[in-house]
């Protein structure tokens, strides 16, 4: 009967160790849209860093933090990002924000509109650029590693716009 | 009671197995080669100087082919790539779809930097353009289908016109097929663009296509379009 009830407690550890392996496969439940391939998770900050300010405000965007006080959570902007880039495509986690436009060059856009952001660091991108004049020699890729920013409607999560900001 | 548990551990193994398979990264798929390619076919006009282009370019079938990257694109360049405004279609891995884009590489003289930007845009609106209005010319402005995406000023780019346009179609990854496939071509001649001091659109004259001949199959192209294949394909 001893044998018996460690012999229990053994398939219990057992279950208890397959209930997260089950969750990670795929098996489980599946939260949201986000990726059933996608294994990382995802995590959301309510400020936005200044860095990544100054890099949008090169390509022609401005905007500041505004906080996630109205429109979609921060999760839900992670799943309208997943709608759209498989998140376990990148090395670095996607990490959402919330903000308001003051100026941009993108026309889906207005000053004033809040809109949810989402940012994937470091990601590798080739610059190759078109082809040159006839006897020049072949394009080269050229690496560059840049910030990634998929822009959405803070009130209906619709993308907006996505931009490779910088290096 | 030892049997017992060998029969215990035998049914535990059968699902952790299958769990460690499903948990381990799928190995690509046999033909697909390893290693970043780069390859493209572009036609290039550049007698005279430019200040707007567009280009027809429907999305193909299937871009997704062993995880290529894949671009369709009219550009104006300003010198030897220099700087120049670039807009097409892009698929690459991880995208749930394609999408068009608008991408600026400013000269040394421009205020702007690097950036390419992207939308979600229908698969009916295939028409790509970058666009210089007006007689002062102090705007580009990036359209797909007819919708304005864009804009950027001269002052960003650092040149008010382009010394070359380019057509162009790359695929970043040698398992593709670029161009001619029906019913999705990427023809020349759906190109056109505006000379500076003229007010309307006429046909691109290809004046010399690219390729890299020695990995592609170079079959065509014809007056009005290529077909190109990566040595993948087979």
């Amino acid at each position: 009967m001893q044998t018996t009830r460690r012999g229990m407690r053994r398939i219990t550890v057992a279950a208890l160790l397959l209930v997260p392996l089950l969750a990670v496969s795929g098996c489980g439940e599946q939260l949201g849209v986000a990726s059933q391939s996608a294994p990382t998770p995802i995590e959301a900050d309510s400020r936005l860093p200044e860095r990544l300010v100054d890099a949008l405000s090169r390509s022609g965007v401005d905007l500041r933090d505004s906080g996630f006080v109205e429109g979609i959570s921060a999760a839900q902007s992670l799943a309208a990002f997943a709608d759209m880039y498989d998140p376990a495509a990148y090395a670095a986690t996607p990490t959402a924000y919330a903000a308001v436009i003051e100026s941009s060059d993108v026309y889906r856009v207005t000053p004033g509109q809040l809109v949810r952001i989402v940012h994937v660091p470091g990601v590798e991108r080739d610059i190759i650029g078109p082809a040159l004049p006839a006897g020049a020699a072949t394009p080269t890729p050229d690496v560059i590693v840049t910030d990634m920013v998929a822009i959405f409607d803070a009130d209906s999560g619709k993308h907006l716009f996505t931009v490779y900001a910088g290096p | 009671m030892a049997r017992r548990w060998r029969v215990r551990a035998a049914l535990l193994a059968v699902p952790l197995t299958v769990l460690g398979g499903l948990l381990v990264p799928q190995q690509a798929h046999a033909h697909c080669p390893s290693g970043f390619e780069y390859l493209y076919v572009a036609g290039l006009q550049g007698s005279e100087t430019y200040r707007s282009v567009r280009v027809r370019a429907e999305w193909l079938p299937s871009p997704a082919v062993c995880d290529s990257r894949t671009y369709y694109s009219a550009s104006i360049v300003k010198g030897d790539n220099d700087g120049w405004l670039q807009v097409g279609w892009v698929y690459e891995k991880g995208y749930s779809r394609p999408l068009g884009y608008c991408e600026r590489q400013p000269t040394a003289n421009g205020t702007g930097s690097y950036a390419l930007t992207e939308f979600r845009v229908s698969e009916s609106e295939q028409l790509y353009t970058y666009d210089r209005e007006g007689a002062d010319g102090g705007w580009f402005y990036c359209r797909i289908g007819g919708e304005a995406l864009l804009i950027t000023s001269s002052e960003y780019m650092g040149f008010t016109y382009g010394g070359h346009i380019v057509v162009q179609a790359e695929a970043h990854a040698r398992h593709l097929q670029l161009g001619r496939i029906a019913p999705d071509w990427f023809r020349f001649s759906d190109s056109e663009k505006i000379p500076t001091g003229a007010s309307n659109w006429s046909q691109l004259n290809i004046e010399g296509v690219h390729s890299d001949a020695e990995v592609w199959d170079w079959s065509q192209p014809y007056n009005d379009g290529f077909k190109v294949r990566t040595d993948a394909n087979h």
